[in-house]
């Protein structure tokens, strides 16, 4: 375990989400009861198979969605007793967001891309740039930023996305299936980012279900039918071993076996 | 089997893309009923026979043309909306292994069917209507609206015709630019992003100036003759200029506000300066036809709806008394009194009274005015500035209708001008007058658009003068006469008005020596009534064209804003803007890009509104009021309908993008 003696940062109490059809009819679970809780400074990776309840689950802790019902506390504070604009800027100010798909906008440059949270929360531009810099050079993508996203790789993409997420100096975050939409030398590249962001102290929650991105993190975390299933600690495993442990697990969830640690 | 296919699929396409489809058959329908309409209108009045039929025949007959080639342009243009919205759908046919001939074949169905609506119900539209429509036009010619309009074959059968040739032609034109996709494109074409637009310095220069002379025409033109000629040329810069700005100055505008670091960093300014760049590479074409036609809805309306209210003005300016008679005589006074003689004999006849009469003998030369002095060698700088027309009146007969008592000496001269003329004398083809006194209007000459200079001079033996100087000096094969007006107004019913005036036509034709012509307000009037009405009804018909085409483009516009604008909604939440602001952001954006061309339009209509006051004037049309609260009535009305229109479309981007 990488550190163990840092704060709670994020806890998450008997989260429950149930959708509702559109037209009232049928109800699904997407998750029934989730709990667990993230110190700062862990890389932890949440796996499971499509329509788990992984994505789901991000999006309540990004405030993107409500929980029907269950507890999200950020530091002890609970994100769902505020309203719109106050989790706007929220989610601003102390989250930031890496997708699948990028999410960038194709009317920016990558520098605007990046620059936006910061536009948005009224920051100096003087303050901008001298924050831009450093974190376009750690990301290798410092020669790129006046290019638009539709001239550059989706590697490239997703690293100005990174930096557009951590230029706010986040306390948690949180990644969609970061490595989804890319080749596996791009996806390394990303992972090896994400590994040293967190071992200069970036706490992040990683969604995927590929087991090369969750063998980077720190804890593995399994969901399976809307309920955290089990859990890894990385411990002093190399990259590799954690690989083949977390391998093992899903072997053993897809038949259905029980926990074992 | 397979035709039965095609078919199927082309009508639950148009059900299933209702929200562009009925838009595009709404229109149609419009275009097509307001078609035959006009056709049956202006059929009807050539079989008619009534005062002032054969002029509004003519104007009638233009509107049929000018409407015709409009519906082809729009149902043209609209359906190119069409066709451009679908290209993902088209796409994803052919990746499911259909063939572009069978892709063409579908959508060839789905225009077959929608125009087969649109011609039948547009033709039952314009049936149910036209009686409505002619009772109006009727109306505003002020004729009796008893006469009928039945159902016509011909019109119906000539409607049917063009309406399937333009959509025939839309078909065949639809399979040539569906066989140019390529499939691949279709389906990534929407996700690769748009390249950014490139500043183009030379075209937004050229638009700057195309449209900064256009308005420097319309400000500057002096000389109403020349603002006939010179109003189209202005036109077509504006209309360059207006194209050339949206598409390229409007970018080159939005760069310079990025470059601008303080500015351009700053949330309110950020998002909307970057996406309207965008939003006018993909709708600057539209946006600036939006603008033009708006300006040329205004213009059509607030013009025609001037012409036709103006009227009596008009008549007034044109027609100084009721009745008008010119003669070519020297002082004569026995023809002076067979003159009379036969008015009182013809008003005796047709029971009609007579007030306000005028008399005088006048001389009418033009030439060319430089410094004080009116020459008629046309050497030198010979404009239309400086052609002036003369008009010599004895002081005699200029006391008498003026009802003044000035005196005269000899060379002395009373000078009225509707220029300004600066100087104490003046010099006739080489005679000197000293000016004795300007007039500031003389009451009983009627008004003139041209370049007018008008003396008093003591006595005829000056006007036969400058007569014989005039005759020796020109050099054209004309002769210069002394004319002996006469006018007054007349009192009475208008069958006798219009009998009166007939008699006393061919009265004076037969028996007075040098009877040149009489004009008369009421003969007069009815084909005045006749053009302006049926001008004003065509102004009604194209304007209400313009407009559906404009709503039109502004709904296709926020559709296809609205599934653009959705992904970025989406984005710009998960990076931590709230739904209010985001909804700000948007709102503000949108109303700009869609008041732009309403502004555009008033501007163009505000500087335009010199020149065509000037071209108003050519057409006796002297009332600057009148044609100044036309225009803003004008400009209100469509302003509120376009905000109307603004509102409705945008309900329908919100629920798109929501």
């Amino acid at each position: 375990m990488n550190g163990g003696i840092g704060m709670e940062l994020l806890t998450v109490k008997n989260l429950k989400k149930i959708y509702t059809t559109r037209f009232g009819g049928s109800q699904v679970l997407a998750l029934s009861n989730v709990n667990f809780s993230i110190e700062e400074g862990e890389f932890v990776a949440i796996m499971g198979e499509s329509g788990a309840g992984k994505t789901t689950l991000l999006n309540l802790i990004a405030t993107l969605d409500k929980p029907t019902s269950g507890e999200i506390l950020l530091r002890g504070k609970s994100l769902l007793s505020m309203d719109e604009s106050q989790l706007a800027s929220f989610r601003r100010e102390h989250l930031g967001f890496v997708f699948q798909d990028f999410n960038l906008l194709d009317t920016f440059s990558l520098k605007d891309n990046i620059l936006l949270p910061l536009v948005l929360s009224d920051v100096k531009y003087k303050e901008m740039e001298k924050r831009l810099m450093p974190i376009a050079e750690r990301l290798g993508i410092s020669k790129l930023l006046n290019k638009f996203p539709y001239e550059v790789s989706g590697g490239e993409k997703q690293r100005a996305a990174v930096a557009r997420a951590i230029i706010t100096n986040p306390e948690l975050l949180l990644a969609d299936e970061p490595t989804g939409a890319l080749d596996s030398k791009s996806s390394n590249e990303l992972l090896d980012i994400f590994s040293k962001l967190n071992d200069s102290g970036q706490t992040i929650l990683m969604v995927t279900h590929s087991v090369i991105a969750a063998s980077h993190a720190t804890r593995v975390l399994f969901i399976k039918d809307g309920e955290i299933f089990h859990q890894i600690y990385r411990g002093n495993l190399s990259n590799r071993a954690l690989f083949e442990k977390i391998s093992n697990t899903l072997t053993l969830l897809a038949s259905g076996g029980k926990s074992y640690e | 089997m397979n035709r039965n296919l095609y078919s199927k699929l082309a009508r639950s396409n148009i059900i299933r893309n209702r929200d562009t489809y009925f838009p595009y058959i709404f229109s149609s329908v419009v275009t097509v009923s307001m078609f035959y309409m006009l056709l049956t209108i202006a059929n009807r009045t050539k079989e008619a026979d009534f005062l002032g039929d054969k002029v509004m025949t003519d104007v009638l007959t233009f509107g049929v043309i000018v409407i015709g080639l409009f519906s082809f342009l729009f149902i043209f243009y609209t359906n190119s909306f069409l066709l451009k919205r679908r290209t993902k759908e088209l796409g994803l046919y052919s990746v499911l292994g259909m063939e572009k001939r069978h892709i063409s074949r579908v959508t060839a169905y789905e225009i077959l069917y929608s125009s087969l609506f649109s011609i039948a119900i547009g033709i039952v539209v314009g049936i149910i209507f036209s009686k409505l429509m002619f009772a109006v036009l009727l109306n505003l010619l002020k004729l009796d609206t008893s006469i009928s309009l039945n159902i016509s074959l011909h019109s119906i059968i000539a409607t049917i015709v063009l309406f399937i040739l333009i959509f025939f032609t839309v078909i065949f034109f639809n399979a040539i630019r569906i066989h140019k996709l390529n499939p691949i494109d279709l389906i990534t074409g929407a996700k690769k992003g748009e390249r950014e637009p490139k500043s183009k310095w030379l075209i937004g220069i050229l638009g700057i100036i195309s449209l900064g002379s256009g308005y420097y025409l319309a400000l500057t033109i002096e000389n109403p003759v020349k603002a006939m000629l010179m109003f189209f040329i202005a036109v077509i810069l504006v209309a360059i200029g207006t194209y050339f700005l949206f598409t390229s100055g409007s970018i080159i505008f939005l760069k310079i506000l990025r470059r601008n670091k303080r500015f351009y960093y700053q949330k309110n300014h950020f998002i909307s300066v970057s996406n309207m760049i965008y939003r006018m590479k993909q709708n600057a074409v539209g946006l600036a036809n939006i603008a033009i036609l708006s300006t040329a809805v205004l213009l059509i309306l607030s013009t025609t709806v001037s012409l036709y209210v103006g009227l009596e003005d008009i008549l007034a300016t044109r027609y100084f008394r009721d009745v008008n008679a010119t003669f070519a005589f020297n002082v004569d006074d026995e023809k002076e009194y067979e003159i009379e003689e036969i008015v009182f004999e013809k008003k005796m006849d047709n029971n009609i009274k007579i007030e306000n009469i005028v008399s005088y003998y006048n001389l009418n030369i033009h030439g060319i005015l430089v410094g004080h002095e009116i020459r008629m060698d046309y050497t030198g700088n010979v404009s239309d500035d400086n052609i002036y027309y003369l008009k010599l009146i004895p002081l005699e007969d200029f006391n008498r209708n003026q009802d003044t008592s000035f005196k005269l000496n000899e060379g002395q001269v009373l000078l009225y001008s509707n220029k300004n003329y600066n100087y104490n004398d003046i010099v006739v083809l080489g005679e000197k007058y000293d000016i004795k006194g300007k007039l500031e209007s003389i009451n009983f000459l009627p008004r003139s658009v041209f370049n007018q200079i008008v003396l008093i001079v003591p006595d005829m033996v000056e006007i036969e003068k400058i007569m014989t100087k005039a005759n020796e000096l020109k050099k054209m094969n004309y002769m210069y006469n002394i004319n002996y007006d006469y006018g007054f107004d007349i009192k009475g019913d208008y069958e006798d008005k219009v009998n009166f005036v007939k008699d006393l036509k061919s009265q004076f034709k037969t028996s007075i020596e040098g009877f040149e012509l009489i004009e008369d307000r009421y003969t007069t009037r009815q084909d005045f009534i006749s053009i302006y009405g049926s001008l004003f009804f065509i102004g009604i018909f194209l304007g209400t064209l313009f407009v559906i085409v404009t709503v039109l483009i502004i709904y296709y516009k926020q559709i296809t804003e609205g599934y653009d604008d959705r992904e970025r909604f989406v984005i710009l939440q998960k990076v931590g803007m709230s739904k209010m602001e985001v909804k700000k952001a948007i709102k503000s954006q949108i109303l700009l890009v869609f008041f732009l061309p309403l502004i555009t339009a008033i501007i163009h209509i505000m500087f335009a509104f010199p020149l065509v006051r000037k071209i108003l004037a050519l057409m006796s049309l002297t009332n600057t009021k009148l044609f100044l609260s036309t225009t803003a009535i004008v400009i209100l009305v469509f302003a509120i309908g376009y905000g109307i229109v603004y509102k409705w479309t945008a309900k329908v981007y919100y629920k798109i993008v929501n």
